[in-house]
């Protein structure tokens, strides 16, 4: 039986909850494309989309998403997470490699998929970098 | 919780919104009482229809002269999730910042929850680094 929408985005979730990163790469389809609007980056090449949730894992490596909302209109999914993992290893930023702190963080996000024949074919990432690195000391926080 | 709202409603009810904002009208029309409006990182978001309103009034033409661009929209019954550009020009002081006159054209996400055709909870997700960066800081 075909998995619904709603089923495939929640699986996508568990298995990146997992670190089941080959599992993810297997949900994803031809032409895939990788969006975080917090950092700018968009990626269409899905190795390198891998590589940057293995780098999110290696500096949170107990990072859990924990969904709070989801939307599903067609094959569009929205869906609203929060973030929650310990800065253990070294996370890499744009002002360069940040030592794990040992700190908790905790994020809000909206994640967005489109998909199509049951293949995740669009993901954008709405989330606050600024206050992930605010969180591991990586800039000061306003008080 | 929503009574009797639709998905054909919530997407109504913030289409309606976001035009509001774009045309300057008044938006507490829109808000249910108790409406609550937060950031990603507010511990205590806003709450009450005069509070918010100013707040989203604010953010679109006293930060900024800045109207949200409708990107895309799913809505069920409960609610709706929009991504939206918040695409405008900075006029006044923005973190600390002073006006800069430049562009901003910044990607986001809002999240509503909509209860017998009023928006009772709006969650916005963004980066503020993505608004900075475009403002030079």
């Amino acid at each position: 039986m075909a998995s619904t929408i709603e089923q495939l985005a929640h699986a996508s979730l568990e298995r990146c909850n997992e670190g089941d990163l080959d599992g993810v790469r297997q949900l994803m389809g031809p032409g895939f494309v990788y969006e975080e609007t917090g950092t700018g980056r968009r990626l269409d090449d899905i190795d390198e989309v891998i590589g940057v949730f293995r780098a999110w894992r290696t500096a949170l490596p107990d990072v859990r998403g924990t969904l709070e909302r989801m939307v599903v209109d067609g094959s569009t999914v929205a869906m609203e997470l929060v973030w929650r993992g310990t800065h253990t290893g070294t996370l890499v930023t744009p002002n360069g490699d940040l030592p794990a702190t040992g700190r908790p963080v905790q994020v809000r996000a909206t994640m967005w998929q489109e998909w199509r024949d049951g293949l995740l074919v669009a993901e954008r990432h709405h989330l606050d970098v600024l206050s992930l690195l605010g969180q591991v000391g990586a800039i000061p926080v306003p008080a | 919780m929503s009574t009797g709202a639709t998905a054909p409603v919530s997407a109504q009810t913030v289409q309606a919104y976001l035009t509001a904002i774009a045309d300057r009208q008044d938006l507490e029309p829109f808000l249910a009482p108790g409406v609550t409006f937060g950031l990603p990182a507010d511990e205590h978001p806003l709450r009450g229809t005069a509070s918010v309103a100013r707040a989203v009034r604010h953010h679109y033409e006293e930060e900024f002269d800045a109207r949200p661009e409708l990107v895309r929209l799913v809505a069920d019954e409960r609610g709706a999730v929009a991504e939206v550009l918040f695409v405008g020009t900075h006029i006044g002081k923005y973190a600390g910042m002073a006006p800069t006159g430049r562009p901003v054209r910044v990607p986001l996400a809002m999240a509503f929850d909509v209860d017998d055709g009023l928006i009772a909870a709006i969650r916005v997700y963004y980066s503020p680094e993505a608004v900075l960066a475009q403002l030079g800081d």
